[in-house]
Parts: structure tokens; C-alpha cells; sequence
């Protein structure tokens, strides 16, 4: 179960995210300023941190750059009423991960905290886990059922890249940009010829599917009983 | 010949800086001639008429001078502020009638070289008038439909709230006004974002943030974005075009991409296609953005740029129509223009049309 840190200072948008995350199955911890959430840090162990950026004594943002500063990697979701682009600028240059102006949908924040936990996992222990199968970025293999395969490597991150990511788009130059790098001398046919090698090899495979949207990308896609 | 045009616009200018020292060194000199000779005249009627003797000549000559200097002063101090001051009095009521919220008040210039500083005062203020004017956040009929679009869902929300006091209510009933309240918060909150950016952009006359950027990829990433949305009505896009490069401010423009998705998206029908094609030409790049659209007709293309103008009850919940008039905002700002189309066969095309690097 995560414990998830939720520091904000007014009280009713507190009591209010505690009974949404608890809703959703996440156990909470409040601060209602930045210092007392750095010494929660110190005490307990969090798993993700909800940060409003407007607090007393001590703001998001200064919260923010003292635990990145000591090496602390807690995946960080601000939620404020900060709008402008300067703050959202200087929240991500503080380390946050994410940032949403408030009013928040609800819906999206609980995405959100997913995504952001799912990723912090795939980061530290480098595998992605979708039902029976699992891919492993250091051995570049993907293993059913006992069964493993060792991938070339450009296949390897194309298929790790978008099922990091299920259900995101990525366009063709984005993908050439982040896996063969952006002075690759490739042309814009090379994802396309990956990604038909990629259906061959999981060809039958029901966990997930390779899907293309004509004209912008790919985006993979989890079949539902494995997410 | 040329040297002697030469040497005369030199002449020009070294008479054009010190002209106001000559003004006044000639005034000075019109000034002292002018008390000396009247003063002169006085003594000697004085003395004609015996008034004057030797003990007394000096003391009256000083009186004389005294009262000459004194009254021709005067008169000439007032002519001289006359004007200036009149001058003045016209800038202060025209400045009280701005204060006053009128902003069609201009000033006149006036021809004579003299009058350069205060032409220059003239034209700052015509100038800051102008901009006033052409603010249209302070127009009566913005802040009236403003003041409309945020007090409609406000008593939708308050009166709704009034209802569920009623003990007696049916659940249903407490459900159905429970969603109308929050469905008319979340409105009053995605206006109050939309003003703000619109108010924002208004207030902009320059582009600020330029940078160089693929704008085919922007819109292909928009496109992959919104991609739930989009296969939630089984539709499907379409975009044609190669990379092409531009030099804008790449959010402002990513906020129109958005914009123009997002509405042909909702007002195309279920199990359709949406065309986006961009396209280079000498001077331009085109974008435009095509979907069916039966609800529309031709003189709601017209308005369909004002702001918080929206075609159809309907998709009022989920709009403000503020959208539009924010994307043509951002266009002007680029330089550019942005125009809607409506065929025969009832398919919207909107066309945004940018300048190539200026």
C-alpha cells in the first residue's frame, strides 16, 4: 500500500484530498508547511508527495529544491493555484515531476499519482511488469511464463518506451529522437520497420498491442485485465 | 550647387536648435526697448509739464521706471501664459473626461514650429486615448456579458443549493441538482482560467518567447494528445502535411492547436473524419482544420469569433466561448489571420494563416 505525503496548508483542501486518495486506496500523512513536511520526509517512508506550492514558513518550491539537493528522488505532483507559466517554470526547474493548476479534476489527479508511481517503480528497479510479462531494461529481455527473449536493442527501448507509457502517443519523431538518438542519420521509416519487427515477435501475445494512429504515432495499448 | 544645398540645410539645422534661445534673447531685447522707451516718454511729459525739479528728478525717473516695468510686465506675463494656460485647462478637462470612462476624446496639434512640446504632449495623450478605446475588456458591452456569463451559473448554483434544503426532496431529485451544481462550479472555474489568459493576451501588443519549432510536430503531438477524446466518438483523423518550421511562441500557439482540435472534435458527429492539413506557401503557412458540422449555419459563421458567442445550447456546459476569440488573439499576435468556411455539403474548415519568419 503507498503512503502518500499530502502537504498543503489550508484545511479544507487538505481534509479533501486525504478522503480522495484514501478512497482511492492510498494511505495519507498531512504537513501544513514545508518544514514539517521535510521532517515527515526524514521520519517516515513516503511514497509519492502531494505539494502545494503557497504555504507558510516554508513554500513548495523551497521544499522542493532542499529535498532534491539531499538526494532525495520521491516523486513529487504539485497541485496549486499557481497558474502562471514562470511558476510552473520554476517548479520544474525546483525537481517536481508533475504539475497541476488548481481546481483539480479528481479523476486526473488519481491518473496522475498512478502514472507517477508506476514510473517511479519502473526507475528503480529498471522492469515492467504487464500481467505474466515482464521486460528487463538491463538484460534488454522480455520473459513469459518462464519463456525468455533476448530483444536487439533499438527494439528493445522502442517496445519499453511505449509500454512505459500505455495509451500515450508518441509521434515517429519523438520516438527517432529519444532511441536513436537526435543526429541519428536514420530515416523516418526506421520506426515503422521496428515496430512491424516488434509484431512479428508478439504476434499473438494478448497482454498488450502495438496500435498506430494514422499520420502522428504509435501508442501502446495494456489489455485490460492485466492493468 | 549641391555644396550650397548643403551648407543651407546645415545653416537650417544650427537655426532650428537654437531657436528658442533666439525667441527669447528677441523677447528680452522687444521687452527692455519697450520699458525704456515708455519710460523715456513718461519723464519727458513729466518735465514738460513741470512735475520734475532737481530734487526730485531721481526718485521720480526710479518711480516711473517702477510702475512702467511693473504694468507692461503684467500685461505681457499674461499674454505670454495666456495660451499655455489655456492649453493646459484643455488637457485637464479632456483627462477628466477619460477619468470618466470616455475614450473617444482626442486632442488637436497645431501647426506652428513653436508648438512642438505641447504637439508632443498632444499626441501622447491621443495615443493613450487610443489604446483605452480599443481595450475592449473596459467596453459596456464586454463588461456586461462578462458580468452575464459569471452571474448565470452563480445563481444556478446558489439556487440549486437553496432547493436540497428541502427535506423532502427524492433522491433522484438530490442527485439531479447536485450535478447541476457542480456541473455550473466547474464552468464558473474554467471561465474564470479563460478570462484571465484572454485579459492576459489583450494586454500583450508585442509576441514575447519566440523560438524556432516544428510546428507539423506540435499539431501531431496535440492530435496524439487528445487522442481518448477523439476515439470516444470513433472518429478519425487525419493530418497531411510535411515538417514545417516556424518562429512564434510555441505554447501560445500550442494553446490554438488545442482550441481548434477541441472544437471540431465536439461538434463533429460520431464515426466521422476530421481533416488537419498544413501547407507551405512563399509567404505563409497555412493550417486548417475540417470536420462535418450539420448544426451550423451560414450567419453563425459570422459571429463565431465574438467573444462568449456559442452556437449551441447544448454544448454549453461544455464550453464558454471564449475559445475562439483567445485563438484569434493569439493569430493577430503572430502576425497571422484566422477565418471559418462553411460548404455546401456542411463541412467547417477553419484556416489559420501565419507569416513565414519576419
Amino acid at each position: 500500500m503507498f503512503q502518500i505525503l499530502v502537504a498543503e496548508d489550508n484545511q479544507n483542501s487538505a481534509k479533501l484530498m486525504k478522503i480522495i486518495l484514501n478512497q482511492a486506496g492510498y494511505k495519507v500523512v498531512t504537513a501544513s508547511n514545508g518544514i514539517e513536511a521535510l521532517e515527515i520526509m526524514d521520519t517516515k517512508h513516503i511514497d509519492l508527495i502531494v505539494l502545494d506550492v503557497m504555504m507558510p514558513k516554508m513554500d513548495g518550491f523551497e521544499f522542493t529544491r532542499q529535498l532534491r539537493s539531499s538526494g532525495n528522488n520521491t516523486p513529487i505532483i504539485m497541485v496549486t493555484a499557481k497558474y502562471q507559466n514562470e511558476d510552473k517554470c520554476e517548479g520544474f526547474i525546483a525537481g517536481t515531476d508533475d504539475y497541476m493548476v488548481k481546481p483539480v479534476n479528481e479523476t486526473e489527479l488519481l491518473l496522475r499519482i498512478k502514472a507517477l508511481l508506476r514510473r517511479s517503480q519502473i526507475i528503480s528497479e529498471h522492469k515492467l511488469q504487464i500481467g505474466g510479462v515482464t521486460l528487463d531494461y538491463d538484460s534488454l529481455s522480455v520473459s513469459k511464463n518462464g519463456q525468455l527473449q533476448v530483444l536487439p536493442q533499438k527494439e528493445f527501448y522502442l517496445l519499453y518506451t511505449l509500454l512505459s507509457s500505455p495509451e500515450k502517443v508518441f509521434t515517429r519523431l519523438q520516438l527517432m529522437d529519444s532511441i536513436w538518438g537526435m543526429n541519428s542519420e536514420s530515416i523516418d521509416t526506421t520506426v515503422n520497420v521496428h515496430v512491424n519487427r516488434l509484431r512479428k515477435r508478439f504476434d499473438g501475445w494478448k497482454e498488450f498491442q502495438i496500435v498506430a494512429i494514422r499520420g502522428v504515432g504509435y501508442m501502446a495499448v495494456i489489455n485490460n485485465e492485466n492493468k | 550647387m549641391k555644396t550650397n544645398k548643403n551648407i543651407l540645410k546645415k545653416h537650417k539645422t544650427i537655426i532650428k536648435n537654437i531657436q528658442l534661445s533666439l525667441f527669447i534673447g528677441l523677447c528680452a531685447f522687444v521687452l527692455i526697448s519697450l520699458t525704456t522707451t515708455v519710460t523715456s516718454w513718461i519723464f519727458y511729459f513729466l518735465r514738460i509739464w513741470g512735475f520734475i525739479t532737481e530734487k526730485n528728478f531721481r526718485i521720480v525717473w526710479m518711480f516711473d521706471f517702477a510702475v512702467v516695468c511693473t504694468i507692461l510686465g503684467s500685461i505681457i506675463s499674461v499674454i505670454a501664459v495666456h495660451r499655455p494656460v489655456k492649453k493646459m485647462a484643455k488637457l485637464i478637462e479632456a483627462m477628466e473626461e477619460i477619468a470618466n470612462g470616455n475614450f473617444a476624446v482626442r486632442l488637436k496639434e497645431k501647426k506652428l514650429k513653436i508648438n512642438k512640446i505641447t504637439n508632443k504632449t498632444v499626441r501622447m495623450f491621443n495615443n493613450m486615448a487610443q489604446q483605452l478605446e480599443s481595450t475592449e475588456m473596459l467596453s459596456h458591452d464586454f463588461i456586461n456579458n462578462f458580468s452575464h456569463e459569471f452571474k448565470t451559473p452563480i445563481a444556478s448554483i446558489n439556487g440549486f443549493a437553496k432547493l436540497l434544503k428541502d427535506a423532502e426532496l427524492s433522491p433522484e431529485e438530490k442527485s439531479e441538482y447536485l450535478d447541476i451544481i457542480i456541473q455550473e462550479s466547474e464552468r464558473l472555474s474554467s471561465l474564470s482560467i479563460s478570462i484571465l489568459s484572454l485579459s492576459r493576451l489583450e494586454q500583450q501588443s508585442i509576441l514575447t518567447n519566440r523560438t524556432e519549432f516544428n510546428l507539423s510536430e506540435q499539431i501531431r503531438i496535440i492530435i496524439g494528445s487528445l487522442y481518448q477524446k477523439w476515439s470516444d466518438k470513433n472518429l478519425d483523423i487525419v493530418f497531411e502535411g510535411n515538417d514545417i518550421f516556424v518562429y512564434g511562441n510555441k505554447e501560445m500557439l500550442g494553446q490554438v492547436w488545442v482550441n481548434l482540435l477541441d472544437n471540431a472534435i465536439k461538434f463533429s458527429p460520431e464515426n466521422n473524419i476530421i481533416n488537419v492539413c498544413i501547407d507551405k506557401e512563399p509567404e505563409n503557412i497555412t493550417i486548417s482544420f475540417k470536420n462535418l458540422s450539420e448544426a451550423i449555419t451560414p450567419d453563425q459563421i459570422d459571429r463565431l469569433f465574438d467573444k462568449f458567442y456559442q452556437t449551441d445550447q447544448s454544448h454549453y456546459t461544455n464550453g464558454n466561448g471564449l475559445g475562439l476569440p483567445m485563438v484569434k488573439r493569439i493569430i493577430e499576435l503572430h502576425g497571422g489571420s484566422v477565418k471559418a468556411d462553411l460548404s455546401d455539403d456542411s463541412y467547417i474548415t477553419l484556416t489559420v494563416t501565419v507569416p513565414l519568419n519576419d
